[in-house]
């Protein structure tokens, strides 16, 4: 959690990243458990299904295919000239 | 800081997510409140200032933006992230049609010198047709996919 609320981007806070994993518990992308002890509250444990590999291994490749396509089109679009964007 | 004082001001989070997610089912509800708990009670020790431990609840976020977040999100479907294989297999085929149809051209020539003018027409209109019908085929195939995805 804290590693994803450090990229800045991708988590609104470090709360939100629960209901996401809801929704992928639900998607049946990850799986869940509780651990019990005695000393501390039950914790919850999510871990990636062999399905969530799957769709990750597929989101990868998509990713990088778009990636690659916006990073080759951005390349070929000149920026705008510092004295274009003052007019 | 007193560790009181620290769950003092994890109660008082934790109330202000009572209020807030009324309108979350009961159940879910309770399981989120308890990961926000954990959460907490993990990442606050006793040796944490009180600023400390206001930083930790900021950085957690505000019980509107967690319910907010809870709410807006319908479940993601499997297989949601295929778009772009969609995308590509339809490339795929238009290419497949389109490179039938240059073949058909190529060959034209010879077939056309042997066929009337009616047999020429007709031949157009069942080439023309027999193009519509795959890529209607390739849209209801990959449509019947999604559907069956969802």
């Amino acid at each position: 959690v804290k590693e994803l609320d450090r990229s800045g981007q991708l988590l609104s806070s470090q709360g939100t990243v629960y209901p996401l994993l809801n929704r992928l518990h639900e998607s049946g992308l990850v799986s869940s458990y509780w651990e019990m002890s005695d000393s501390e509250r039950p914790r919850r444990y999510y871990e990636i299904t062999n399905e969530g590999r799957r769709e990750l291994d597929e989101f990868r490749n998509d990713w990088a295919e778009f990636a690659g396509a916006v990073n080759t089109l951005m390349a070929s679009t000149k920026a705008p000239s510092s004295e274009s964007e003052s007019r | 800081m007193t560790k009181q004082t620290g769950q003092r001001m994890i109660r008082s989070y934790l109330r202000q997510f009572d209020a807030t997610a009324a309108a979350l089912p009961r159940p879910r509800r309770a399981l989120l409140r308890e990961e926000l708990a954990t959460h907490l009670r993990d990442a606050i020790s006793p040796e944490m200032s009180e600023i400390e431990v206001a930083r930790v609840i900021a950085d957690l976020g505000s019980p509107a933006d967690i319910i907010g977040e809870e709410a807006s999100g319908a479940p993601r479907r499997r297989g949601s992230s295929a778009g772009g294989t969609d995308k590509l297999k339809i490339l795929l085929i238009v290419l497949a049609v389109a490179a039938g149809a240059l073949a058909l051209f190529a060959i034209l020539p010879i077939v056309v010198s042997y066929l009337t003018a009616s047999e020429r027409n007709l031949s157009a209109l069942v080439w023309a047709l027999s193009a519509i019908s795959a890529v209607a085929c390739a849209a209801f195939i990959i449509a019947a996919r999604r559907r069956s995805r969802n």
